[in-house]
């Protein structure tokens, strides 16, 4: 008889305990931190890099580090900072970054600061304060400028893409380029253009970077 | 050796925290504050480069059909080169190492500077490049910084330093310039590779010609004396 009721009360049972570990759950997402995805947790932290800098040559002598940038006399050009730290994030704001790196459902995180500069050899830490056990890091560590006579100028950019498991983690580090034919621009009217041209090879560039990212490791030369 | 912050210190804290890791025997402070200098008043301030040269030679030799047929990989490779060596990590790299004991000084504070100097003024100036007013003072730059591949001998990285002694005097006493050079396996990475390697190798063989570069000054030196 006893077994009977059991019987007949088993769907109310069942019922209630789903009730009340959905409640449990209800009460986990309300405390669980406002960045955390409510579905799986994961978690792409994504930062700028500190602004454009330039290696370049000329047809007779060689130029140093960042000559292309600086304004020519009598003019403000503004090209040092054609594509500051936000202009970047607002850059690859349209991308699918989450399918571009097969992350599934993750939350994309930006970060409005570039990171200090990453030094050779530093060990590998997580950059944010998170602690979702589901996260993933890209970093645009440097937005180069690169031309050469002879091979036009081209928007060369390094990226860091790092995932972290449980127990150990993914570091990838490796660059694109893509050419460009507006910058420097040459009278502030092309400034817009110009932006705009870089903006894109920046886009172009992390794609690239995504995939050489999805592809199993090279063998050692 | 101490290490002593005056315009970098975020460099040289980021340099010493690496140092420490990696070359747990050479004494560092950490101080990230500025103080006088306790090493008999010596200095040697240090400069990272501001020029970087990448050049590819094929079979034809050199000229200007060669330098066109590699002109986008040698692009790619300067900005690679800048990447791996930018200031920060040329300053790092030198200050895992006993600079003082590899130039054969007396003990000296190092002073490292973030921002290069204009490349051509190096050669121009020859009084003090710093507001130093040590009695004990001396520079190193960086001078340039150079990537080849040659058909024949294949890969190699070459840096040009400048050593500048002044002692007491506000223009130099003596000036030591010279090149030091290793060869390269991993540096630069095949398209779409992991660059990290390379990156390290080239840091590594950066050191390497720093290496040289102060034995030959130490010759130079003594050979003098």
């Amino acid at each position: 008889m006893i077994q009977n009721l059991i019987a007949r009360l088993r769907p109310l049972l069942l019922l209630a305990i789903a009730g009340a570990a959905s409640g449990a759950n209800a009460q986990l997402a309300e405390t669980a931190p406002p960045s955390r995805d409510a579905t799986s947790g994961c978690e792409l932290h994504v930062w700028p890099s500190p602004g454009l800098e330039s290696a370049t040559e000329g047809w007779i002598r060689n130029n140093t580090q960042n000559q292309t940038l600086r304004d020519p006399p009598g003019k403000s050009l503004g090209l040092a900072n054609a594509i500051p730290p936000q202009a970047q994030l607002d850059a690859i704001a349209s991308l699918n970054l989450v399918g571009a790196f097969h992350l599934n459902d993750a939350k994309v995180i930006t970060h409005a600061d570039p990171l200090p500069p990453l030094l050779a050899g530093a060990p590998i830490v997580r950059q944010s304060s998170a602690t979702t056990p589901c996260y993933a890091e890209l970093i645009i560590k440097r937005l180069v400028y690169a031309r050469n006579p002879l091979s036009g100028g081209a928007l060369q950019s390094f990226f860091v893409f790092r995932q972290f498991g449980p127990t150990d983690v993914r570091s990838f580090t490796s660059m694109a380029d893509t050419p460009v034919l507006s910058f420097p621009w040459k009278v502030p009217e092309e400034a817009e253009r110009g932006r705009a041209e870089l903006a894109n090879a920046l886009r172009t560039d992390l794609l690239t970077f995504a995939k050489y990212s999805n592809k199993p490791p090279a063998k050692r030369r | 050796m101490r290490f002593t912050s005056l315009k970098s210190r975020a460099v040289i804290a980021a340099g010493a925290v690496l140092s420490a890791c990696l070359i747990p025997s050479v004494a560092l402070a950490q101080d990230t504050t500025p103080q006088a200098p306790d090493n008999g008043g010596c200095e040697l301030h240090v400069w990272p480069a501001q020029r970087f040269q990448a050049m590819t030679t094929g079979l034809l030799g050199g000229g200007l059909i060669d330098a066109a047929a590699h002109a986008k990989g040698d692009r790619e490779r300067k900005a690679a080169m800048s990447n791996a060596l930018d200031s920060p990590n040329q300053l790092a790299a030198l200050s895992s190492l006993d600079l003082v004991a590899l130039l054969k000084q007396r003990h000296a504070t190092i002073v490292t500077h973030a921002e290069p100097l204009e490349r051509h003024t190096i050669n121009d100036i020859k009084t003090r490049r710093s507001d130093s007013k040590s009695s004990c003072y001396s520079e190193l730059f960086v001078a340039d910084l150079f990537y080849q591949k040659a058909a024949i001998y294949g890969r190699s990285f070459r840096a040009l330093f400048i050593y500048r002694e002044f002692g007491s005097s506000p223009t130099a006493t003596r000036i030591y310039k010279g090149w030091g050079g290793n060869g390269l396996k991993l540096f630069p990475a095949k398209p779409g590779e992991d660059i990290e390697a390379a990156n390290n190798e080239l840091v590594s063989v950066f050191k390497s010609d720093f290496q040289e570069f102060a034995k030959n000054e130490v010759s130079n030196q003594s050979a003098k004396h």
